[in-house]
C-alpha cells in the first residue's frame, strides 16, 4: 500500500516536472513560434476578436495579445526561480549561521529577521520597488529583500535540532572546523525542507512580480509581462475583455503547475508532512 | 501568572527593539532613495532648479545636510510626537493624509477578515464532517484554484462578474455604499481558501480525539459535539491563521485599493510613489508595519486567554 503511494507520487513528479520543463522550452523559444510581433502596434487592428491568426485576440494597440502572452511567459517563469534561488540561499545562510552559532551571534540575526517579517507582505516590496523606481530588477531587489526571512526561520529551527544529534558532536570532538561541519553535515541534512519550502515558494514569488508589474512598479511597458497586460487590459475589460482573460488565464495555469509541484515535491521528499 | 508575566514582558521588549528596527530600516530606505527632497520640491512647485548654493541652504534648512544617525533621531523624535513632515509636493502635513486614509483601510481589513470567519469556518466545519464525499471534494478542488489565483486576478474576475456582466455592484469603490464589497470579497476569498483547508484538517484532527469519541459513546447528538466542542478548540487554529495571513492581507489591501479606487492607505502610497513623495511612502510603511505588529502582538496574547495549557505553562 505504502509503495504504492510512493510509486504515484513519483509518478506526478516526473509528470509534473515534464510539464514545467515543456513551459520552460516554450518559454525561452517563445521568439521563434509565436505569430506576430509582439510590440508591433496597429491600430487599425485594436481589440480584435480572438480567431484565425490572432488566437486570443489583439489589445487595445492592436498587439497579438498571444505572443505577448508567450513573451511574459519568459519573464515570470525564469525571473521567480531566480528569486527563489537568491532568497533561499540567503536566507538558509543566515539561518546556519544562526542556529549553529547560536548565542548573541543568533539574537542579533534572529531580531534582524524579525524586523523583516514586521513588514506585512507586499508593503516593503511596494516601497522598495517605488524608491528605487521600476524595471524588472529593481522589482526582483524589493522582492528579495522582503522575501528571504521565511528560508531563515526554517533553516535556524531545522539546524537546531540536527546540531543535537550524535554525529554533530562526533563532528565537533574529532576536529572538524564550523565551516566544515555547517556545510558538510548540517546542510545536506536541512536541504530537503529547504528545497521544499523553495519550490512552494515559485508560485508566490510570481504572484509578486505580476503584483509589482500590475501596479506600474515592476516589468516596464511595452515589454510583455502578465501583471502589466492585465492592469493595462483591465481598462477595457467591458469592450475587450480577453486582452485580460488570457493573461490572467495563463498565470493562473502556471501558478497552479508550480503549486501542485511543490506539493509533489513535499509528498515526495517529506512523506511525513 | 508569573510565568505569564515574563512572558509579557519579552514580547513587550521584543516589540520596543521591532519598533526601532522598522523605523530605522524605513528612515535607511528613503535616505538612499535616489531624488533629492529639495530638488523634488522645485520640481512640483513648478519652478526652475535656483543655483547650487541656493538648493544647499535649503538643504541645511531641512536639516539634510546632518549625519545619517542624527537625521533618522530628528525623524524619529518627530515621529512619535505624530508629526510625520510636511509633504514636499503638495505640502499637506502627511500625517493629516495618513489620519484621513486609515480608517478606510481598517474597514476594508476588518470586513475581509469577518467575511472570510464567516465563509470558512461553516465551510470547514462542513466539509470535515462530510470527509470523503462528494462535497468535500468539490471545495477540495475549488479552495486549492482560488488559491493559486492572485488577488488581483481574483478582484478582476469579480469585477467583471459582477460590475461588467451582472452590472449589479460598483466597479469604483469610492464615494459609494456598496463599493466596499467587491474588495473585501476579493480579499476575503483568497484568505478563505488557505482557512477553510487548516480548519478542515483540524476539525478533523479533533474529530479523532477521545473525548469525541466518549462524548459520541454517552449518545451526545454529532451536531452538538461538532458545534459546542470542536468549534472551541477550533477557535486556537483561527487565531493562528488570523495571525499568519494578516500580513497578506495588509499588503493584499494596498493592490486591491488601487484597482477599486478605494481610498486607503495602499491607494495613497501608490499615489505618493507616483508622485515620488517619499515622505508619505514613508509613513505608510512604517504604519503598516506597526499594524501588522500590534495586531501580531494581540494575537500572541490570545492564545493564552484561549488555551488553558498555555496559560498555565506560561510557554
Amino acid at each position: 500500500m505504502e509503495e504504492k503511494k510512493r510509486k504515484r507520487v513519483r509518478i506526478r513528479f516526473f509528470v509534473l516536472l515534464g510539464l514545467i520543463v515543456f513551459l520552460m522550452i516554450t518559454s525561452l523559444s517563445a521568439e521563434k513560434i509565436i505569430p506576430n510581433d509582439p510590440n508591433k502596434t496597429m491600430p487599425r487592428m485594436a481589440n480584435r476578436v480572438p480567431e484565425g491568426e490572432y488566437p486570443f485576440g489583439t489589445d487595445n494597440y492592436g498587439r497579438c495579445v498571444f505572443s505577448r502572452v508567450m513573451m511574459g511567459a519568459k519573464t515570470s517563469i525564469f525571473s521567480s526561480i531566480l528569486l527563489v534561488l537568491i532568497t533561499s540561499t540567503f536566507g538558509t545562510l543566515i539561518g546556519l549561521i544562526s542556529g549553529y552559532y547560536g548565542g548573541i551571534v543568533d539574537i542579533i540575526l534572529m531580531r534582524i529577521t524579525d524586523v523583516f517579517l514586521a513588514f506585512p507582505g507586499m508593503v516593503l516590496a511596494i516601497a522598495i520597488a517605488g524608491v528605487l523606481g521600476g524595471g524588472l530588477k529593481n522589482a526582483m531587489i524589493a522582492i528579495s529583500i522582503s522575501g528571504w526571512t521565511s528560508f531563515a526561520r526554517i533553516a535556524r529551527s531545522s539546524t537546531l535540532k540536527i546540531k543535537e544529534e550524535t554525529y554533530i558532536k562526533a563532528a565537533i570532538l574529532s576536529g572538524v572546523g564550523d565551516k566544515g561541519i555547517i556545510f558538510r553535515y548540517i546542510l545536506p541534512n536541512i536541504l530537503g525542507i529547504i528545497v521544499v519550502t523553495a519550490t512552494l515558494k515559485i508560485s508566490s514569488m510570481m504572484i509578486s512580480i505580476s503584483g509589482l508589474s500590475f501596479l506600474g512598479l515592476g516589468v516596464q511597458l511595452p515589454k510583455a509581462e502578465w501583471g502589466s497586460m492585465i492592469s493595462e487590459g483591465v481598462r477595457y475589460l467591458q469592450i475587450a475583455p480577453w486582452i485580460t482573460f488570457f493573461p490572467s488565464l495563463i498565470m493562473v495555469l502556471t501558478i497552479i503547475i508550480f503549486n501542485l509541484f511543490g506539493d509533489t515535491v513535499r509528498d515526495l521528499l517529506d512523506p511525513k508532512h | 501568572m508569573n510565568r505569564l508575566k515574563k512572558f509579557f514582558i519579552q514580547k513587550c521588549l521584543s516589540l520596543v527593539f521591532v519598533f526601532f528596527g522598522i523605523t530605522l530600516l524605513t528612515f535607511g530606505l528613503m535616505y538612499i532613495a535616489p531624488s533629492d527632497p529639495v530638488e523634488m520640491y522645485y520640481i512640483s512647485h513648478n519652478q526652475s532648479l535656483p543655483s547650487e548654493d541656493v538648493l544647499a541652504a535649503k538643504r541645511a534648512e531641512m536639516g539634510l545636510d546632518k549625519p545619517f544617525i542624527q537625521q533618522y533621531g530628528n525623524w524619529l523624535l518627530k515621529f512619535l510626537r505624530g508629526d510625520m513632515g510636511v509633504s514636499y509636493v503638495d505640502s499637506i502635513p502627511v500625517r493629516d493624509k495618513i489620519v484621513e486614509a486609515m480608517p478606510y483601510t481598517l474597514e476594508l481589513a476588518f470586513l475581509s477578515l469577518f467575511l472570510t470567519m464567516a465563509i470558512s469556518i461553516p465551510l470547514g466545519i462542513l466539509t470535515a464532517s462530510k470527509h470523503n464525499k462528494w462535497i468535500d471534494y468539490i471545495f477540495r478542488l475549488f479552495t486549492f484554484i482560488i488559491s493559486s489565483i492572485p488577488s488581483f486576478v481574483l478582484s478582476i474576475c469579480l469585477m467583471f462578474i459582477f460590475g461588467v456582466w451582472l452590472k449589479k455592484l460598483p466597479v469604483i469603490s469610492y464615494g459609494n455604499e456598496k463599493g466596499i464589497i467587491l474588495p473585501a470579497l476579493s480579499l476575503a476569498l483568497t484568505m478563505s481558501s488557505r482557512y477553510i483547508r487548516q480548519i478542515r484538517s483540524t476539525v478533523l484532527e479533533e474529530l479523532n480525539k477521545d473525548y469525541v469519541l466518549g462524548a459520541r459513546g454517552r449518545g451526545v447528538k454529532e451536531s452538538v459535539i461538532l458545534y459546542k466542542n470542536v468549534l472551541k478548540n477550533t477557535m486556537i487554529t483561527v487565531v493562528t491563521l488570523v495571525g499568519i495571513s494578516l500580513g497578506s492581507l495588509l499588503g493584499g489591501t494596498a493592490i486591491i485599493e488601487n484597482i477599486f479606487v478605494w481610498p486607503g492607505m495602499g491607494k495613497l502610497a501608490l499615489d505618493s510613489i507616483k508622485r515620488r513623495d517619499y515622505l508619505c511612502v514613508q509613513a505608510f510603511v512604517v504604519w503598516m508595519a506597526f499594524i501588522f505588529v500590534f495586531i501580531n502582538f494581540l494575537t500572541d496574547l490570545s492564545y493564552g486567554l484561549l488555551d488553558p495549557r498555555i496559560k498555565k505553562s506560561g510557554k
